[in-house]
């Protein structure tokens, strides 16, 4: 009950502390919010094709149509100028023009020709539109030759009444489009768990890198709390150093889960980025790692001995586990040295479970690897803490 | 009350404490007096159980340290120098918080607050963030905190270092009535007027011995007779 009240006071005490509320509840909720803002949003399949229309005629708006059916695609027409204003500013890197003639070219069976301006390659999504681009013309080009082809036959067969073009053309327009529903090649498209989402990929580094940084500078206010005898306080008010140690770190969980509460309040009440993901599941595994990092807390307290150092090895301790643990970035390849340095920080961890939890399958019982390491760390820097752990100075 | 047996200590191979023993009795204000690295801080932190002595034994209130440890804790009180407050939370809520720290139940912790708030003077201020008190105000606080759950034994490091002389003033008057009501009290200070004003006996230490110990009255009458002496120049005449 005592060493509960001790973890309780220090809710209390953050609480009523403008700046460590400001710092450790309002601005990592506030990130969130800004992390979903810039990031969130319906995921897109290739980005956004821009088209510049110099034909304007019916060929021209089938190919705009059938860029539109695709899923994930985003179809934006504008004129030249604007085009090209946007990829000399890189706020796009292709856009695609349609010449003029463009539907005449089609009509009478002859390629048809579009032009791509871009910047460099325009980069790998603009690869794989430019690919989708010459798909949609081939099949448009293919349905005309075949509607030309049809044509030609009937004429060649005598009186039939395929002769007749207005019995022809919707009879092709209807075979073609029997044809388009049952392709030859077949895809089957099977999701498996959510989509992948900048936001959430964003979100899950920043609940990260607020909850190493929150449980850890909680030890410069344990360093504090020695200096000034508060802890020599409880001994005589007849705590046992473990009570005091597991009080400590009661206190510094709290924080981080009053923390992580806020931070996932915000991203469920304003944006979309957690929608659909089991909040109990987030929730419970984020608990499981601010008791690792509040250990961490504890031990850096429990070692160092003054608040100088206790704020510098926490700072430091965040720089590392930020720039590591696939916390804001991956590494290009998979044998890159510094997959395997990830593997030392608390952070990949964390991240791992998270983006799991967020863009993956959801289930909890697929990061059980990443939960026992997290116990086994809480577990284990708890127990060194204790051992180097002393209430009195040079006692 | 307190018995120090052969006590020494030593520190990187420094004796802090050089064998000493002596006693203090129940219901007086104990005076460990002496120079800096005299060895007053390693004897009050030794009796208090911060440290452990090397060899000797400490017994208080009948009972050894090393087997009671947890007996005898219950039956201490620590007054450090500093300010060992919540200094975000308020006068009352730092009281409450002590208070349930010591095994009050929050209905005891409440009356026992609200005691110590009228002795210490610090109605108006209940409310106040202690960070916003005064320096005499936070010293009050200070020990009430630290009787918050009535020790039989209440040990003050320098508890009036820096303080103005009306501070002074009350946190003596505070230390007699906790006498009175049966607290044995050890000090340590480098006021030697203040320690004859307060203080039942003294121990005067130099090199981690105790080079004299008895009231300030009768070693001031050892040295002089006609009692003209202060207790400063009989520090000073011991300690060279």
């Amino acid at each position: 009950m005592r060493v509960l009240a001790l973890a309780l006071k220090d809710i209390k005490a953050l609480t009523v502390n403008k700046k460590e509320l400001l710092l450790h509840i309002l601005l990592p909720a506030l990130i969130v919010l800004m992390v979903a803002a810039l990031f969130g949003g319906e995921p897109a399949l290739y980005g956004e094709v821009v088209l510049v229309n110099h034909d304007g005629e019916g060929m021209a708006e089938i190919f705009m149509e059938r860029l539109k059916e695709e899923r994930g695609l985003k179809v934006l027409v504008t004129d030249q100028n604007e085009a090209q204003r946007k990829l000399m500013s890189s706020e796009i890197l292709m856009f695609t023009e349609i010449p003029a003639g463009f539907t005449e070219t089609l009509s009478q069976g002859e390629p048809p020709e579009i032009k791509v301006y871009r910047r460099g390659v325009g980069g790998s999504s603009g690869q794989m539109l430019l690919a989708l681009l010459k798909a949609i013309l081939a099949e448009m080009s293919g349905e005309v030759q075949i509607t030309r082809l049809a044509q030609e036959i009937a004429a060649e067969h005598g009186e039939n009444p395929l002769q007749d073009q207005e019995v022809l053309i919707p009879f092709m327009e209807s075979f073609l489009r029997s044809a388009r529903l049952n392709p030859t090649v077949k895809v089957e498209e099977i999701p498996l768990g959510r989509p992948q989402n900048m936001a959430a990929f964003f979100i899950s580094g920043v609940m990260t890198l607020f909850m190493v940084f929150t449980a850890t500078f909680y030890a410069q206010n344990f360093v504090e709390e020695k200096n000034n005898k508060i802890m020599e306080r409880y001994f005589f008010v007849g705590l046992s150093k473990g009570e005091i140690l597991l009080g400590k770190f009661l206190g510094c969980f709290f924080r981080g889960a009053f923390q992580l509460v806020a931070m996932l309040l915000v991203a469920v009440l304003f944006t979309k980025v957690l929608s659909g993901v089991n909040l109990i599941y987030i929730l419970s595994f984020s608990l499981v790692f601010i008791a690792a990092v509040s250990s961490v807390g504890i031990f850096i307290g429990a070692i160092f001995p003054k608040p100088g150092q206790a704020l510098w090895a926490s700072i430091i301790f965040t720089l590392i586990n930020s720039a590591l643990g696939n916390t804001f970035a991956f590494a290009r390849t998979e044998t890159a040295l510094v997959n395997y340095i990830n593997y030392f920080t608390i952070s990949y961890y964390a991240n791992s479970g998270l983006r799991g939890l967020i863009t993956g399958d959801g289930l909890l019982f697929s990061i059980k690897g990443e939960v026992f390491i997290l116990i086994f760390i809480t577990v284990l820097i708890f127990a060194v803490s204790g051992a180097v752990f002393s209430p009195a100075e040079n006692s | 009350m307190i018995e120090m047996l052969n006590v020494v200590k030593k520190y990187n191979g420094l004796k802090a404490l050089d064998n000493i023993t002596f006693s203090v009795n129940r219901e007086e204000i104990f005076g460990l007096l002496g120079p800096n690295g005299a060895g007053k801080t390693t004897a009050l932190r030794i009796m208090s159980m911060l440290v452990k002595p090397d060899s000797g034994e400490v017994i208080i209130n009948g009972m050894h340290q090393k087997e009671n440890n947890r007996r005898i804790q219950g039956l201490l009180g620590v007054c450090p120098q500093e300010i060992a407050l919540y200094l975000e939370l308020t006068v009352r809520d730092n009281l409450l918080f002590f208070g349930m720290m010591g095994g009050l139940s929050r209905k005891k912790a409440v009356i026992r607050a609200e005691e110590l708030i009228t002795e210490m003077d610090l109605e108006e201020k209940a409310r106040e963030k202690v960070s916003l008190l005064s320096g005499g105000m936070k010293r009050r606080l200070n020990i009430a905190v630290s009787v918050i759950h009535k020790p039989r034994v209440l040990f003050m490091d320098e508890p009036t270092v820096g303080v103005d002389p009306r501070t002074r003033a009350s946190i003596f008057s505070l230390l007699h009535n906790f006498k009175n009501n049966g607290m044995t009290i050890i000090y340590t200070t480098h006021y030697m007027e203040e320690a004859d004003r307060l203080c039942d006996r003294v121990a005067v230490m130099d090199r981690g011995r105790i080079i004299a110990l008895d009231a300030p009255k009768v070693l001031k009458s050892s040295l002089d007779p006609t009692g003209q002496i202060s207790l400063e120049d009989v520090y000073l005449k011991l300690t060279n």
